[in-house]
């Protein structure tokens, strides 16, 4: 049919509604279909039959059928949203006892990225990796849809039915027969609720505990002045601190707070100077790495350095009773040099100058007892430490509730006693993340009836009889009060995606006979009665902020006892030290591919655990990275992979939590090693371990092979008084001078973007990584992938060692695409696939790539990721699609995880080379927006992702044309310069040089 | 170019065995004309069965992606660019030996140009396919041309990939004529010796018309000439450019400005190397002693000793600059080529290209068939080497440590290459059946009867 | 056969050194409108037959010089003016690196004109011609070597010219019928 009458000859039939031409508009036009369905008004129908003339060309012409696809219209608009247009909404998240404060931008009533609030204390508006990757899981096809009651999918009101028969049992014996046991919870709402089930069944047991946390610390100091309350040290106001196995800039969910704190003080530049860090630790933590002097210990000479640094204090203050009861009576045993000591304590009691100590969570008792002691001679208590009541510690008034480890204890004593008879379980994982001689597992299958609330089907749920769907965090009410007190509203951003259920909805349940879950928003609200929640201004006030209140430190308690002693250790065999995992914490991440794929800070290793030893304790047991070894302690034995890590302590292994999940969801299970089994009840660590190698290898997929900077000078260092000596030291003198053959280009109009990188203040904390991820829809590519070198981060962390293997230092560089001006790799791309703007920017085309990866080959710091195999669809969640011709693509990422994608970036496809863009979407919708306002863009008001969640604000993204931007400024700063600069590149991402702080009177021994 | 001549005095005779004219077209056009021997069907079952195997791993390579290569981030060329480099060196003796030769009026050279212009122009068609298909989206690699587009958009001209484009093309079709044009008089001999009909047609399309009247041999010598003057330039900027894909970029190993002359050295190096291995194998087959004498081979390994020298010159000289530069990068690069990760690389490479080749001092091992089929094919294999050795390993190891990574690759790559052997070699089958594998009037001209003063006839 | 009209007369030689004889004679004797065949190029034939020299090397240049230009106008308009993007920061015009491209651009037309010059000066293809019904005549491409003198050529007669040929060591001589 010619095209001239196949308008004419549709709208006719239209017209007249013939139906049988109906499928023919359905392939041709879908969503002018769709609106067809609702009654047309004429210039609607006009434009659709222009539309589908246009259309029934293309579809003539070949063999292109569109995909079916509709238009959801919103019937009501939801207030201020603009189509195309994404909106902030504050919530929070709690991981544990901590609370981040959030901002989640949402596309349509789609969240898709999680940011920091800066209103929240602990957020600043920064947010970690965990927070950042929560909106992945929020999304994840592997979560719980449906209520099972052993295996079989079941209804919430039979589940209810079962609840109210379960109760009725419970309160004959007033709850006797009762236990709850749930994950840390940090929501006054849960608690209040808890306490109000407590009184409900005053004899029903009610555990609360994680497998790491701040549960150790809280208890030895509650043992020690009958207060439970929790140190919070101000970082930025300490000058000199000595971390004893706290990694608070690393694993700890505190650690936003407190990198942004201490980082402020790693500038030489501040006000009151550089602060000093030493750290006593066992394996390299991301803490070791900003370290001025780090010395590794395996745990049981972590506890005896403390004890002789407590003496040599004492020794030079003065001791106050307590500490000096205690230290006097212990043995000594002089693990560091007495040089390295007596020069530490001189440096911590040196006048007009703050010192403090911090434990960290997973140390002894005993360890915490002394560092609190310490630090109150040190006057560190109350001045630069802060104290709060500990916010899970106030309900649990009475001794039915208990926290931590020994609550677990008793609830299994309990179970396996044979006296519970109904067990409810608010999520967590206990039965793969408890110690291996608590015996949970065995004690649970002892209770006839049990439920767990759980996000994922996991260990635990497979041993349960009820099963039911929790709620994220982005889809249910709540509300979370912060180790500081701080309390914020948790508000959802949409609607649950399955039968699911909130924390606070399941706890209400418990106490209500109704037929339906309690709304979870009426259980928030009543827990704020009085506090003005009645007040709609107030209220939406505080869901705006996302902040209630703030809270205030409590009077620092007095020790009045010291009921510790050293952790006892056998002198034979290795100490084992567990840790939680960077990517995936203690496991409940372990479903999400953006933290699986994100490599650990110290050893890159990606998707996978290892057992971190030295170079000399492996040389010792005879075996090198990627053996498999059996791991045996106290009866018990796991298997698990050796990597060798530079800068472990001798005689200890250093294990990490969170893998080995044998029941999880696609992406994360048979992952790794599950190391829980060898942990012991009440111990930090575990002494007297042995090791057999197995005579396997495993292959681990690390995303940096090569730790040596090779004497080239790329992440630059230099202690604070060589600086003082040669301020220009970051700045070579060149063979030859920097200037091209040809007239360079001026770049002098218009906004000129760039971006500058404080090197000092860098943890190397990846929270930037995974801001990019989930910016730009960067796909995850999988473990074999990775072991090829394929990973797709647009910016990578460079970690190099520096100095011997046994004690290197690290060095952390972010490398993001450095936006040469002179790109080497735009001139040799055949087709202009990559070229530059005028401001400045390296663009990449993707429609116009044709892969010839030449550009990568050319690029001489190799941030070019090129999309091997179509990333995307061989996601291990990506479903088949429905194929629309021969050459289409088989499958493609399953439905609810496109919901996350950005929808500012394009998706790139397979054969297209890609790489950071400075986020250039952002900068085109600042320009927008400035544009829209006729006024000048403002300085700040275009961040790049991996700048807005920095939490050491080491990333400064900006106009560098314009003299007053922050951008501007650190690039004139002295420690500037510009990475490979003998190459002419003339970067647009430039590096502020690293400055460390020794004590001279350690340089000079060394 | 003394080197051809033994003794000044006394010049080796082109062709032996008192041939007349007409028995150089029967004993050319015999094999064409002759059913195809066993050899022939059960080699060329060999090769289409090589091809198959190449246009699987193709279409592997274009449904699955790139992927199904072991390329990774700092390695994103591997055996594809060395594949591509590989064939086109192998390409530049026909051309070289065609174009150059002539020029320098060498006559022995009639014998084994056809041979070697055929060789040229197969092995170009298996480059094109690896400089086709190493792209990431083969679907678009037609972007690759300045074409008008609906993007509005165009070429980068100051790529090398760009330059290699157009290099490649042009070598294509310019050999594809001159072989073309040298055959038109052959293929008229062909086609005035036809029995068959259909021999007759199709020999006489391709014939044009030929009838060798002075007038078309005063053109034809003239395009001839000229077409010849055109491939010397050509030929030697072929390998230039396919170098300066390498020698423009700034990567430590690559940025190199001794790269072009060393790449057509080394292309010399190794087409020569697979001539000898071809003609060996075809004189043996085809009775052509007569033509393709010792002399010929003696000369050519002469070729390749000095070749092969020039080469073994060139790497001694990249390390001397690479450390004179006082360039840390670069120093690195050498060093860490001989004795880094992929030593077992740079070291087959030295043996092979420098070490063996030296041999041919020897008068003996330069006349002995055996001798120089084995160390011909030990250069070919060397010279792929060579390209492996300067694509990989400096890859592998650039400017930021953190990037370091090894590449190997993956059955897919190793097959392909094999499989592009199988194009090749289904080619030249069908040639050497039917078509004359030597240019019968060119050595008919070089006869002392086709002299015509050879009977001392008189004439103002 | 007999009823067709005689365009012209082929003798056939021995030898190249015959055959180029012949043409010396046939040129001083006045012929114009001749022509010699050979297997090979034989040296000295053009002088022999007096015909002047090849204009081909004109047409390649002419080709080359279009191929040089073309391709620089081509990279500037591209680079400047149609897609005038900045690349590496260098000049939108950077002729040093156009120079690789001209080169092979004006090689490939003047092979162009090489050959398709040489194909039209000689005018070919030419699929027939009356010499090749000629079974005498199939040995041209193989050792033999033969004069053709046209019938228009105003020296040409039937007779005359035949004798001649005859006179000049032709073996063989025989008519060409169209």
């Amino acid at each position: 049919m010619s095209s001239i009458d196949q308008p004419t000859w549709r709208s006719i039939e239209e017209k007249e509604g013939d139906v049988s031409v109906q499928p023919f508009v359905d392939r041709e036009f879908q969503d002018g279909a769709s609106v067809l369905d609702e009654g047309v008004s004429r210039r609607t129908f006009l434009k659709m039959m222009g539309a589908s003339l246009a259309l029934a060309g293309v579809s003539g012409c070949g063999m292109v059928r569109r995909p079916k696809q509709f238009i959801h219209p919103y019937a009501v608009a939801p207030e201020g949203v603009v189509p195309g247009e994404s909106i902030h909404y504050a919530t929070a998240m709690a991981i544990g006892h901590h609370v981040t404060g959030l901002l989640i931008e949402s596309h349509e009533g789609r969240p898709t990225k999680v940011e920091g609030n800066p209103l929240h204390p602990h957020s600043g508006g920064a947010a970690g990796v965990w927070h950042q990757a929560s909106v992945l899981g929020l999304y994840d096809p592997d979560r719980l849809q449906k209520p099972t009651f052993k295996k079989e999918v079941s209804t919430q009101a039979l589940y209810l039915d079962w609840l109210s028969s379960r109760l009725t049992d419970a309160a004959g014996d007033e709850g006797a027969s009762m236990l709850v046991v749930s994950e840390a919870l940090a929501s006054p709402t849960s608690h209040r609720l808890l306490a109000e089930f407590q009184s409900a069944f005053p004899k029903a047991m009610v555990v609360m505990a994680d497998p790491f946390g701040a549960d150790r610390q809280v208890g030895a100091l509650r043992a020690m002045t009958g207060s439970s309350v929790v140190p919070m040290p101000r970082y930025e106001s300490i000058d000199c601190l000595v971390s004893v196995g706290a990694d608070f800039l690393g694993v700890s969910p505190d650690a936003l707070r407190a990198t942004r704190a201490f980082a402020l003080r790693r500038q030489p530049e501040h006000v009151r100077g550089m602060n000093r860090l030493y750290v006593l630790e066992s394996h390299y933590s991301l803490t070791g790495t900003k370290a001025d002097h780090r010395f590794r210990l395996k745990p049981s000479d972590l506890e005896r350095a403390l004890v002789q640094l407590a003496r040599e204090l004492l020794a030079r203050a003065g001791g106050s009773g307590l500490l000096q009861s205690v230290v006097g009576s212990l043995p000594v045993k002089k693990v560091l040099p007495q040089a390295v000591v007596s020069a530490m304590a001189s440096d911590l009691l040196s006048p007009n100058r703050t010192s403090a100590l911090v434990a960290g969570d997973e140390q002894s008792p005993f360890v915490h007892g002394l560092v609190y002691a310490i630090n109150g001679l040190l006057g560190a208590n109350g001045n630069t430490i802060d104290y709060y009541r500990f916010p899970s510690a106030e309900f649990a008034t009475s001794d039915a509730i208990r926290l931590g480890e020994s609550g677990l204890k008793a609830a299994v004593a309990a179970m396996a006693s044979g006296v519970i008879k109904t067990a409810v379980l608010l999520g967590g994982n206990p039965v793969y993340a408890t110690p291996g001689d608590m015996g949970f597992a065995q004690a649970l299958s002892k209770v006839p009836h049990t439920v767990h609330l759980t996000h994922y089907h996991n260990e635990t749920s497979a041993a349960c009889g009820w099963v039911l769907p929790r709620s994220h965090y982005l889809e249910s009410w709540g509300d979370a009060k912060a180790l500081d007190n701080t309390v914020s509203i948790v508000q959802p951003l949409i609607e649950p995606m399955g039968l699911s259920v909130s924390d606070v909805s399941f706890l209400a349940s418990l106490l209500s006979d109704a037929t339906a879950f309690p709304s979870d928003l009426d259980a928030v609200k009543a827990t704020f009665q009085g506090s003005g929640s009645a007040k709609d201004t107030v209220w939406r006030q505080w869901l705006r902020d996302g902040v209630v209140s703030k809270g205030t430190p409590t009077d620092v308690p007095v020790p009045t006892t010291f009921p510790f002693t050293p952790t006892p250790v056998s002198r034979s065999g290795l100490e084992v030290v567990f840790y939680p995992d960077y990517k995936v914490l203690d496991g409940r991440f372990s479903n999400n591919g953006w933290l699986q794929e994100l490599p650990d800070p110290i050893s890159k290793l990606t998707w996978d655990n290892a057992a971190y030893i030295s170079s000399f304790t492996a040389r010792t047991l005879g075996v090198k990275t990627g053996d498999m070894m059996a791991l045996s302690a106290g009866g018990r034995h796991v298997d698990t992979v050796v990597m060798v890590q530079p800068g472990a302590a001798d005689g200890c292994i250093a294990l990490v939590g969170g893998y080995g999940r044998t029941v999880d969801g696609r992406v994360g299970q048979g992952r790794g090693f599950n190391v829980y089994p060898l942990r012991q009840t009440g111990r930090s660590f575990v002494s007297g371990a042995t090791v057999s190698p197995l005579g396997r290898t495993y292959v681990l997929a690390t995303t940096q092979q090569h730790g040596s900077m090779e004497e080239r000078d790329l992440a630059k260092q230099v202690t604070v008084t060589e600086w003082d000596e040669n301020p220009h030291f970051a700045h070579k003198k060149h063979a030859f001078p920097l200037t091209s053959s040809w007239k360079e280009l001026a770049y002098d109009e218009g906004n000129q973007w760039g971006l500058a990188i404080d090197l000092s203040k860098c943890t190397g904390c990846n929270a930037c990584l995974i801001a990019c991820q989930s910016e730009n829809n960067i796909p995850i590519v999988g473990k074999d992938q990775v072991a090829n070198g394929r990973e797709m981060h647009w910016i990578r962390l460079d970690r190099y060692f520096v100095g011997s293997v046994d004690e290197p230092e690290v060095r952390h560089q972010p490398m993001t695409c450095l936006q040469c001006e002179n790109a080497p790799c735009e001139q040799v791309c055949p087709v202009s696939a990559t070229v530059h703007s005028k401001e400045g920017l390296n663009d990449m085309v993707y429609n116009r790539c044709i892969g010839t990866k030449y550009c990568s080959n050319n690029c001489p710091v190799k941030v070019r990721r090129f999309n091997f195999l179509d990333y995307h669809q061989r996601n291990p969640q990506s479903v088949a699609k429905r194929r629309q011709h021969l050459f289409d693509y088989m499958r493609e990422p399953d439905p609810s995880v496109q919901k996350q994608f950005n929808p500012e970036v394009t998706v790139r496809m397979r054969g297209v080379m890609e790489k950071c863009t400075y986020c250039v979407q952002r900068i085109s919708k600042g320009r927008i927006r400035a544009k829209n306002e006729s006024r000048a863009l403002l300085d700040g008001e275009i961040k790049s992702a991996c700048m807005q969640t920095c939490p050491a604000d080491a990333i400064v993204f900006g106009d560098i044309r314009d003299p007053k931007s922050r951008v501007a400024h650190m690039k004139s700063n002295r420690r500037n310069y510009a990475i490979l600069e003998e190459l002419h590149l003339k970067a647009r991402t430039t590096y502020l040089a690293s400055i460390s702080n020794p004590n001279p009177q350690l340089v000079k021994e060394s | 170019m003394s080197v051809m001549v033994d003794d000044p005095s006394v010049r080796t005779p082109l062709v032996l065995g008192g041939h007349t004219f007409a028995s150089v077209s029967d004993a050319v056009c015999a094999p064409v004309e002759q059913k195809a021997p066993k050899w022939w069907v059960a080699s060329f079952a060999v090769a289409l069965s090589l091809l198959a195997l190449l246009l699987a791993m193709l279409s592997k390579l274009v449904w699955t992606g790139v992927g199904v290569w072991g390329l990774n981030n700092p390695v994103m060329w591997g055996w594809d660019l060395v594949g591509f480099v590989f064939w086109v060196g192998i390409g530049h003796a026909g051309t070289l030996i065609s174009a150059i030769l002539f020029l320098f009026r060498q006559k022995w050279r009639t014998s084994i140009n056809r041979f070697a212009e055929a060789m040229t122009i197969f092995a170009v068609m298996c480059a094109g396919i690896y400089i086709a298909f190493h792209v990431g989206r083969v679907w678009v690699a037609y972007y690759l041309f300045p074409i008008p587009n609906s993007m509005a958009m165009w070429v980068n001209f100051r790529s090398p990939l760009m330059w290699d484009v157009f290099a490649v093309s042009t070598y294509f079709t310019i050999s594809l004529l001159f072989w073309y044009v040298g055959l038109i008089p052959d293929l008229a001999t062909l086609r005035d010796r036809a029995v068959t009909k259909t021999r007759k047609i199709w020999y006489g399309i391709f014939a044009m018309g030929w009838r060798g009247a002075n007038r078309h041999w005063q053109h034809y010598e003239r395009a001839y000439l000229i077409l010849a003057a055109l491939s010397t330039p050509l030929v030697l900027s072929v390998h230039s450019i396919v170098s300066f894909d390498f020698a423009v970029s700034q990567l430590p190993g690559w940025h190199t400005t001794i790269f072009p002359p060393y790449f057509v050295a080394g292309a010399i190096f190794s087409g020569f190397a697979m001539v000898v291995t071809l003609m060996i194998i075809a004189r043996k087959l085809f009775k052509l002693e007569s033509f393709m004498t010792m002399h010929h081979l003696e000369t050519m390994n002469k070729i390749i000793l000095a070749t092969g020298t020039m080469v073994g010159y060139a790497y001694a000289m990249e390390f001397f600059i690479a450390w004179y530069s006082g360039n840390p990068y670069e120093s690195f690069a050498f060093v860490n080529r001989a004795f880094g990760p992929y030593a077992w690389a740079y070291w087959t490479m030295i043996s092979c290209n420098v070490i063996f080749p030296q041999l041919f001092w020897f008068k003996k091992i330069r006349r002995s068939i055996p001798a120089m089929f084995v160390i011909s094919i030990i250069v070919n294999i060397g010279m792929w080497f060579e390209r492996f050795v300067i694509t990989a390993t400096s890859l592998h190891r650039d400017f930021l440590p953190s990037s370091w990574f090894y590449y190997s690759p993956t059955w897919v790559e190793v097959c392909q290459f094999i499989g592009s052997f199988g194009l090749f070699l289904t080619f030249f089958l069908l040639f050497l059946k039917y078509l004359p594998m030597i240019a019968i009037s060119e050595v008919k001209a070089i006869m002392p009867e086709a002299d015509p003063h050879h009977h001392g006839g008189d004439h103002v | 056969m007999t009823s067709q009209r005689v365009i012209g007369l082929l003798g056939s030689f021995p030898s190249p050194a015959a055959v180029l004889k012949a043409a010396e004679s046939l040129r001083d004797a006045g012929y114009q409108r001749f022509e010699v065949y050979s297997p090979f190029p034989i040296h000295g034939m053009d002088r022999a037959m007096g015909i002047k020299d090849s204009p081909l090397g004109w047409i390649v240049v002419t080709c080359g010089l279009i191929g040089l230009s073309g391709a620089l106008l081509l990279q500037w308009w591209v680079s400047v003016e149609a897609y005038a993007i900045v690349t590496s920061g260098k000049p939108l015009f950077s002729f040093q690196a156009f120079v690789p491209i001209c080169f092979e651009l004006m090689v490939l037309l003047s092979g162009f004109g090489a050959v398709f010059g040489m194909f039209s000066l000689n005018k070919l293809p030419q699929l027939y011609h009356p010499l090749f019904r000629k079974q005498s005549f199939l040995r041209a491409t193989s050792d033999g070597f033969f004069v053709s003198v046209d019938a228009d050529d105003p020296r040409y007669s039937q007779v005359e010219t035949a004798d001649f040929l005859t006179s000049i060591g032709s073996v063989t001589v025989e008519t060409i019928e169209e």
